[in-house]
């Protein structure tokens, strides 16, 4: 297949942000249309709130849109985005000082018709409450290795440290996660 | 033919010492920070400082502060960070400075900066917009600059020397003291004070529209404005005026509460 | 002689790190099988999450976010734009009027800014300029010598209220002075005087006010002059102001 052929779906991400960095403005909409919901989640995780999210996720895409001269082309542009995400999400958990003790895990899922009785929306309204117990840092890791599927190179690269380190920590917070999960669980059974 | 030689090594060994002692002191007190794209699209944003300033653009594409009498912390404090803390330190010279898209902001790390002087070079195309809010806050000079200069002022002194404009400075008590080698032509400049004197320099050539308002000071000048209708207008308080100087230009704004106001012929 | 597993050795396996020992060792422990199906639980429950979609005001915002920043990057002729912006909603022109001697890709973009500009309402779009440029603005409203729109007085007084330079308010102010014989704008500067905090502003204000003989002002000034955290200066006007309006 011709790529050029291929209109925009057969541009790649680092060709679209290279265009944006040049003065295509238009083609952050459909940069947007690709990252959007991918930020909106990762956000959604590892803050577990909606409202923060919303404004997150506005507030990335117009840093994305002012810093786009900063953007080096031949860049990862998955990583470049999640890089500016992690520091905004950083940056939020300093200012978010107080805890929320009020947390209901529906507020980070997708709406359903009717509340079934779904196994595996159970399930993920467990993992969502084990998550909220996690600390900020370590949940947000996870967000990125596990939800988002970073690669462990990239995400070491972003925290500035060693990739079996970030393996080390990944590993460690799953186990963690597994006993806040097993524990509500026994809890509430 | 020998002992020239050892001469000859004595010198250049003394010189490489004396050149190493500088060296070692220059980096000590003086900090490099290279402006990441176009200088004449970037802002340099200083805030949240209090020490004297001499900024001077030039031909460079870096900006370089020479710390001029920075103490540092107390000796005491040796190994220790100071609780009363601004943006980290990361210069070694008391200041924070960092990039983030198209501003670079620069600001004390901590009340030691405040008593220092720093002598500031950069990119004359730079964009410079100053807070300078502080009641214990220094004066301010800025010379060589090409581009929009934004500056707020209580008590410091702001001292814009060699400088095209656009100007937009605004003081509480401080004087100002503005002299233009050109007026850029692009967009308007503003210089008030509630307290201060306005002292502004301009060539007799310049293309403007002025206009100058005083409540309770004077306006005087050499220069030959066309005042029209306007000529020493005495309002119900105060005094003020609208200048055309050359078939006028853009406009410039002087005006101040209780100071006086000056505009010079330049040459 | 049995090694203690980890629960990092089962992740790795989970995560696909083949491991034939292990393997092994599962299928006869159970409690280590126990161990794996819990971690393998946590696993698939994240892997299984759901995506929530983006709310589409988000993507509204962006996109109208995106047209402010072409009108603003659009080469050095941006400004011009956004000046002829102002003067189009300053002369009240039809877009359909200037369409004659336009050329469309043009009109289309300037149309589009203007659209732009009124949901945002300029001043807000005007804080994305340096304070010169934010000047020029407000003296180009300022120069025009027709009826001005009710929408362009109020992102004057916004202005006047809001913006972070005290020279851009001097401007504003003496812009809106030109309207004071409205009596909305008398009223709307009467606040005004309640809400400033910089000396040269407040000064300036209550000049303007004396001069149009706004009465209302009284007890605004009264109330400056038993303030405590403004200066003497003003508080000498305030009192001058209010022997010139009693």
């Amino acid at each position: 297949m011709d790529r050029a052929a291929g209109l925009d779906l057969g541009i790649t991400d680092e060709h679209l942000m290279a265009q944006v960095k040049n003065g295509q403005l238009d083609q952050l909409n459909e940069l947007f249309d690709r990252y959007s919901k991918r930020i909106y989640n990762y956000f959604l995780k590892s803050t577990l709130d909606r409202d923060d999210s919303d404004d997150l996720t506005q507030e990335l895409f117009i840093r994305v849109m002012k810093y786009r001269k900063s953007y080096k082309e031949g860049q990862t542009v998955q990583y470049w985005i999640f890089q500016i995400a992690r520091n905004m999400t950083k940056d939020h958990f300093r200012k978010m000082k107080v805890h929320k003790d009020q947390f209901n895990p529906v507020e980070v899922m997708p709406e359903v018709m009717e509340e079934e009785l779904d196994e595996s929306r159970e399930r993920e309204k467990q993992l969502y409450k084990a998550m909220n117990e996690l600390p900020d840092d370590k949940r947000e890791l996870l967000v990125l290795s596990k939800f988002e599927g970073l690669k462990y190179e990239q995400i070491a690269v972003m925290r500035k440290t060693s990739v079996s380190n970030i393996k080390v920590q990944v590993h460690r917070t799953l186990k963690e996660l597994k006993e806040l999960y097993f524990a509500r669980e026994n809890e509430w059974n | 033919m020998k002992t020239i030689n050892k001469n000859k090594m004595k010198t250049l060994l003394t010189g490489v010492l004396l050149l190493s002692i500088q060296l070692a002191f220059s980096q000590d007190s003086s900090f490099r920070f290279d402006v990441k794209g176009n200088a004449s699209e970037t802002i340099l944003e200083i805030t949240q400082l209090a020490a004297d300033l001499e900024i001077r653009g030039e031909d460079v594409s870096e900006i370089l502060i020479q710390a001029l009498d920075y103490e540092g912390l107390p000796e005491k404090a040796r190994g220790l960070k100071p609780l009363s803390g601004g943006a980290p330190e990361n210069t070694g010279i008391g200041l924070s400075i960092e990039q983030e898209g198209n501003v670079i902001s620069l600001s004390g790390a901590h009340r030691e900066a405040d008593d220092g002087t720093y002598r500031i070079r950069v990119p004359k195309d730079l964009m410079l917009k100053l807070d300078y809010l502080s009641w214990q806050a220094g004066d301010v000079e800025i010379s060589g600059m090409q581009n929009e200069i934004e500056a707020k002022s209580q008590v410091g002194d702001l001292v814009f020397e060699d400088v095209t404009g656009p100007i937009v400075a605004h003081t509480l008590s401080a004087d100002l003291e503005v002299i233009f080698s050109s007026l850029n032509q692009a967009s308007p400049s503003s210089i008030t004070s509630t307290s201060g004197d306005i002292d502004v320099s301009i060539p007799s050539s310049t293309e403007g529209v002025f206009k100058m308002a005083t409540v309770s000071g004077g306006v005087y000048t050499d220069l030959d404005f066309d005042l029209g209708e306007d000529a020493d207008k005495r309002r119900l308080v105060g005094q003020s005026a609208t200048g055309t100087l050359n078939g006028g230009g853009v406009q410039v704004s002087l005006k101040t509460i209780s100071g006086d106001i000056y505009v010079r012929k330049s040459n | 002689m049995k090694k203690e597993i980890t629960d990092e050795e089962l992740i790795e396996l989970i995560e696909g790190g083949a491991n034939k020992e292990l393997e092994q060792l599962l299928s006869k422990d159970s409690d280590l099988k126990n161990r794996f199906n819990e971690l393998k639980e946590v696993v698939d429950a994240i892997e299984s999450s759901q995506s929530v979609d983006v709310p589409a005001h988000i993507k509204m915002n962006f996109q109208e976010t995106i047209m402010t920043e072409k009108s603003k990057s659009s080469g050095q002729f941006s400004w011009m734009h956004i000046a002829a912006a102002v003067t189009i909603l300053i002369l009240g022109f039809g877009l359909g009027r200037i369409s004659d001697n336009s050329n469309t890709s043009e009109l289309a973009s300037l149309k589009s800014e203007i659209e732009s500009l009124k949901e945002v309402t300029l001043t807000s779009a005007l804080q994305e300029y340096s304070a010169s440029e934010r000047i020029m603005a407000v003296n180009q409203i300022e120069a025009s010598t027709r009826e001005v729109s009710p929408e362009l007085i109020s992102t004057l007084i916004n202005t006047l209220n809001s913006d972070k330079s005290p020279n851009v308010r001097y401007a504003a102010l003496q812009a809106v002075a030109n309207y004071i014989d409205n009596e909305d704008v008398r009223a709307q500067l009467v606040k005004s005087l309640e809400s400033q905090n910089d000396a040269l502003i407040q000064i300036s204000l209550i000049t303007i006010l004396v001069e149009a003989e706004e009465r209302s002002a009284i007890a605004p000034l009264k109330d400056i002059i038993d303030n405590e955290e403004i200066s003497p200066e003003v508080k000498q006007q305030a009192e001058i102001a209010i022997q010139v309006l009693t």
